[in-house]
C-alpha cells in the first residue's frame, strides 16, 4: 500500500466522506460529525480520535472500529490502532480559565472608575507629557491642586478633539483625592450626565436631591462644557449650582473645544463667569512633545520599538494625540500578533487608516491661496520670480504642504507656482521637511496653514 | 423475552427513566427506551439516554424468557400510567410486543436493538463518595438556589464538588451569587483524595434532585463523567469540562459589620417592599443605628418603606445598599433558623448572609450598583 503525506485534517475528512455512505444519514450525524482525527504516529502505528461524548466513544469504538481502521489504511498503511478519546465539545470560552467569574465586583476593576467620584485612576498628572502647546494649562492644574478653589477658580480648559483635556482635569481630580487624602470631595461629570441629572429631576420632580447632589461637593469638574449652551433649563440650574459652589470658595473646572467666548449659544452671565477665572488653552502639540507622549507610551507598555517608528510617527500625526496613540497601537499590534516587520510602507498605511483625514476635497489652488492669504501675500507674489526672503520661505512651505497633504508630483507642484523646475520643488520639500521639527516656529505655522486648510 | 411485573413498580421505573429520553431529532432511536431481563435475579433493567445523560432503572419482576428489547417510551408509558390492573405481562414476538392485563391487550412495534446507544461505563471502579440521600439532596437543593442557566460561562454550568480537609462541599453560582454548603465530616465516606474537585452539569443535578429518592447515594468519578448510583437506580453524566473560578476569593473573610434580624419578618418585609420596585428588580436596604429601613420607589407608582429593629455588631455605620430582591429572597428562604446575619463591608462589596444555627451554608450575594 502506498502510504501518502496527508495532513490529518484532510485525511479524516476523506474518511468520513468514505462512511458517510455506508451509515445512515442520523447515525452519522449524532456519531461521527463531530469527530476528529488528532494525530497519528508513523512509529507505534496508533491513530488517535476524538469525539465529542462518552457515548459517541462507545458507540463509534463498539460499531463502527473497523470501518474506521479499514478507510484510514487506505490512507496510510502503518495504521494498525485507533485510540478514541473523548474531547468536550464545549465552547472555547471554557479555555479562559482563569476569569474571574464575579461580574458586578469584577466590574469594578474592570472600568476602573471610582464610583465616588467618577474620576478614572488611569489619568495621572504624572503621565501627563508637557510641552510648549499645554504649559500654561498645566501650570495652572498645579496651581488649583495646590490651592483648592483659592487661586484660579474656574478654571477653564479648552482645545481641540484629542488634545488631552480630559486627561488633565481628570488627572487634576485624581491629584487632589491623592493629595487631601479623600477629606476633599470630588465629583467629575461630563456635561451630558449634568443635562441628564437635570432633566431626570425635573421630569420627577427631584430637583431637590440634584441640588444637594452637586452643591456639596468640594471640587466640580464638568467635561465638554460647550454642550449646555442652549440648553436653558440646565444652563439656570448650572448657573446657581456654579453660584452656590463659587461663593464657598469650592474649586470648580471645566473642559471645553473652543473658549468660553467662541460658545455661539452660552448665556452672557454664564460667559462673564467662566472667563472670571483662569482660562487656558491646549494647542496642538510639536514634535517633541508628540514624540515624548509616544515614548512614554511605550515605555508604560514595556513595547520594543524602533525608534525611529516612532519618529515617523510624531512627524505625521500631528493633530490628535488620540491618533498618535491609535496608531501606535496598531503599529504594536502587527509587530506583535501578526509577527509582521514594520517596514516604511505598512506604517504609512496604517497612520492612512487610523488617521481620517478630512473629507474636504482640497485643490492645488486652494492651498496656494489659503498659504498667500496666511502670510498676506498675493497668489501673483507666490508665483512669480522673486527670490525674497519673506517670499521663498512661504513658497517653499506652500510646496511642501502640496506635496505632503495632496501627494501631488514635484513636477506638478512645480508647474503650479509658477512653471518652475521639479528640482526646486524636490529642494523645497526636503528643506521644510528637516527645518520642521528643528524649527517650532515654522511647525507653528505649518500647522496653523493646515487647520486652516481643514476649517 | 417474556415478563411478569408490578404496575407500580414498572410505572417507577418508566418515571425514573424519563428524564433522560430524548427528543429523538437527530437520532429516532432515543425517544424509546432499552428493556433488559435476566432470569439469574429476576431482574429487570430500564435504560434511557439523550447522550446527554444515562438513567437505568431496576426493578424485580418474574422473568419466563431473557431478552433485550427497544419500546417506544411514551407509548408504553402512557398505556401503563393509565392501566389499573395491578399485574401486566410483556411478551416480545418478533419485531413486536404484546401488553397484557386483566381485560386489556396491545400490540407494540419494536425497535432496533443495534440501533440503541451503548451506554458508557466508569473506567474507575472505587466508589469515590458515599453519602446519605437526604444530605445530598438538601445540599444539591441549596447550591442549586444560586445558580442559572448561562450560554457564556459553561464553567459555572454546574455545581461544584470539592473534596478537602475530609469534607465534601458543594458550590453554586450564576456570578451574581453563590452558595457555598459544606456537609459535615461524619457523614460522608470518600476515598477521595484531599483537593479533587469536579463539576456536575446543572441539568444532571436537577435530575438527581427529582429521581433519587432515598437510602444511600453512591458517586463515582473518572476524568469526564460521573455516577449516581443507589440500591436500583443509577445515572451516568458527562462533567462540564473547564475550571470553576476561584469562588473562595469571593466570600467576604471578616464583615465589618453584622447585623442580626428575625428572618420571617426579613422576608416578609422583601415580599411587601418589592411591589414597588422597578424594571431593576432592585430594593434598597439602609442601615442605620438600630433600625433596617427596606425600601423601594418607581416614579409613576409611588414608594414605599418597611422598617425592622435590629441588631448590630462590629462597626457602626450607616449603609445604604441596593439589591435584586430575587436574590434576597432566594436567599433567606433557602435557611430555616428564626434569626439571620446580614454580614455588610460597604455598599458595592458582597453581603453574606448566615445563620447561627446552620454554620455550614453560606450565601453571598453581590449588590446592585446604582
Amino acid at each position: 500500500m502506498q502510504k501518502t503525506n496527508l495532513n490529518t485534517k484532510d485525511a479524516w475528512s476523506a474518511v468520513l466522506g468514505e462512511i458517510e455512505t455506508q451509515i445512515s444519514r442520523p447515525n452519522f450525524l449524532t456519531w461521527l460529525k463531530q469527530s476528529e482525527l488528532l494525530k497519528t504516529d508513523d512509529k507505534s502505528g496508533v491513530a488517535t480520535v476524538s469525539l465529542p461524548n462518552n457515548f459517541a466513544r462507545e458507540w463509534v469504538k463498539n460499531r463502527y472500529h473497523k470501518l474506521i481502521l479499514g478507510s484510514l489504511r487506505n490512507l496510510d498503511g502503518s495504521i494498525k490502532k485507533i485510540n478514541y478519546v473523548v474531547v468536550s465539545s464545549s465552547q472555547p470560552v471554557s479555555l479562559k480559565k482563569q476569569k474571574n467569574v464575579f461580574k458586578p465586583s469584577s466590574s469594578l476593576i474592570d472600568t476602573q472608575t471610582d464610583p465616588k467620584t467618577n474620576l478614572n485612576p488611569r489619568y495621572k498628572l504624572d503621565s501627563y507629557v508637557v510641552g510648549q502647546s499645554n504649559e500654561l494649562a498645566h501650570a495652572a492644574a498645579h496651581a488649583v491642586i495646590k490651592h483648592v478653589g483659592k487661586r484660579y477658580n474656574p478654571l477653564f480648559i479648552y482645545g481641540k478633539v484629542g488634545l488631552g483635556k480630559t486627561h488633565l482635569i481628570q488627572a487634576i481630580g485624581n491629584e487632589i483625592t491623592k493629595t487631601y487624602n479623600n477629606n476633599v470631595h470630588v465629583l467629575y461629570v461630563t456635561s451630558e450626565k449634568f443635562i441628564n441629572d437635570v432633566v431626570w429631576a425635573i421630569r420627577n420632580r427631584r430637583m431637590e436631591d440634584t441640588k444637594k447632589k452637586y452643591r456639596n461637593i468640594d471640587v466640580l469638574i464638568i467635561d465638554d462644557i460647550q454642550f449646555i449652551g442652549g440648553k436653558t433649563a440646565t444652563e439656570q440650574e448650572f448657573f446657581h449650582t456654579f453660584n452656590a459652589l463659587y461663593e464657598q470658595n469650592k474649586q470648580i473646572i471645566l473642559s471645553s473645544d473652543r473658549p468660553p467666548a467662541a460658545i455661539p449659544t452660552l448665556e452672557e452671565r454664564l460667559r462673564s463667569r467662566f472667563e472670571g477665572g483662569m482660562v487656558a488653552d491646549i494647542s496642538y502639540p510639536d514634535y517633541e512633545t508628540r514624540l515624548a507622549i509616544l515614548k512614554n507610551k511605550v515605555v508604560a507598555n514595556a513595547w520594543n520599538v524602533e525608534e525611529k517608528i516612532l519618529e515617523t510617527i510624531a512627524t505625521k500625526v500631528q493633530n490628535n494625540i488620540r491618533e498618535l496613540e491609535g496608531v501606535i497601537n496598531r503599529v504594536m499590534f502587527y509587530q506583535e500578533f501578526k509577527n509582521e516587520k514594520i517596514n516604511d510602507k505598512r506604517l504609512e498605511k496604517i497612520i492612512g487608516e487610523t488617521t481620517l483625514p478630512s473629507s474636504k476635497k482640497i485643490s492645488a489652488d486652494f492651498v496656494i491661496n489659503t498659504v498667500a492669504e496666511f502670510f498676506e501675500l498675493s497668489v501673483a507674489d507666490l508665483t512669480k520670480r522673486s527670490r525674497k526672503r519673506e517670499i521663498v520661505e512661504p513658497r517653499q512651505i506652500c510646496m511642501y504642504i502640496l506635496r505632503d497633504t495632496l501627494k501631488l508630483s514635484y513636477p506638478h507642484i512645480g508647474e503650479q507656482l509658477g512653471k518652475r523646475d521639479h528640482t526646486t520643488a524636490i529642494h523645497a520639500c526636503e528643506k521644510i521637511t528637516k527645518a520642521i521639527n528643528n524649527d517650532s516656529g515654522l511647525n507653528q505655522k505649518v500647522m496653523l496653514i493646515k487647520e486652516r486648510l481643514y476649517k | 423475552m417474556k415478563l411478569i411485573l408490578l404496575k407500580s413498580n414498572l410505572l417507577n421505573a418508566l418515571k425514573s427513566v424519563e428524564r433522560a429520553v430524548g427528543n429523538g431529532s437527530r437520532l429516532p432511536v432515543l425517544q424509546s427506551i432499552h428493556c433488559a431481563a435476566a432470569k439469574k435475579n429476576s431482574k429487570i433493567v430500564f435504560t434511557a439516554t439523550n447522550l446527554e445523560i444515562a438513567i437505568q432503572h431496576t426493578i424485580q419482576g418474574k422473568v419466563l424468557e431473557e431478552g433485550n428489547i427497544i419500546i417506544p417510551f411514551s407509548i408504553l408509558y402512557s398505556i401503563i400510567n393509565s392501566l389499573v390492573a395491578e399485574k401486566i405481562q410483556i411478551e416480545q414476538k418478533n419485531k413486536t410486543i404484546t401488553i397484557t392485563a386483566d381485560n386489556y391487550e396491545a400490540t407494540i412495534n419494536i425497535g432496533e436493538l443495534e440501533e440503541f446507544p451503548i451506554i458508557p461505563t466508569i473506567s474507575n471502579t472505587q466508589v469515590a463518595l458515599k453519602i446519605k440521600t437526604e444530605d445530598l439532596l438538601e445540599s444539591i437543593s441549596q447550591a442549586l438556589t444560586a445558580t442559572q442557566y448561562s450560554e457564556i460561562r459553561p464553567e459555572i454550568n454546574g455545581i461544584f464538588f470539592l473534596y478537602d480537609n475530609q469534607q465534601l462541599t458543594l458550590v453554586g453560582t450564576d456570578s451574581f451569587r453563590l452558595v457555598e454548603k459544606t456537609i459535615e465530616q461524619n457523614k460522608t465516606r470518600s476515598a477521595l483524595e484531599n483537593g479533587t474537585s469536579f463539576i456536575v452539569p446543572l441539568q444532571t443535578m436537577e435530575t438527581v434532585l427529582k429521581i433519587i429518592k432515598d437510602g444511600e447515594v453512591e458517586i463515582l468519578i473518572d476524568s469526564n463523567q460521573a455516577l449516581f448510583r443507589t440500591e436500583n437506580k443509577q445515572l451516568i453524566t458527562r462533567l462540564v469540562d473547564g475550571a470553576f473560578p476561584d469562588y473562595k476569593l469571593i466570600i467576604p473573610k471578616e464583615n465589618e459589620t453584622e447585623i442580626f434580624l428575625e428572618r420571617s419578618e426579613f422576608i416578609n418585609a422583601v415580599r411587601t417592599v418589592k411591589t414597588f420596585s422597578g424594571r431593576a428588580h432592585d430594593v434598597v436596604l439602609q442601615i442605620e443605628k438600630k433600625v433596617l429601613e427596606v425600601r423601594s420607589a418607581e416614579s409613576t407608582l409611588g414608594e414605599n418603606t418597611y422598617r425592622i429593629p435590629i441588631r448590630t455588631k462590629g462597626k457602626q455605620q450607616k449603609i445604604e445598599i441596593s439589591f435584586n430582591w430575587h436574590y434576597l429572597l432566594d436567599g433567606l428562604r433557602m435557611y430555616k433558623g428564626d434569626e439571620i446575619i446580614l454580614g455588610l463591608s460597604g455598599a458595592e462589596k458582597p453581603v453574606m448572609i448566615k445563620n447561627q444555627e446552620e454554620q455550614q451554608l453560606i450565601y453571598v450575594v453581590m449588590p446592585i450598583r446604582v
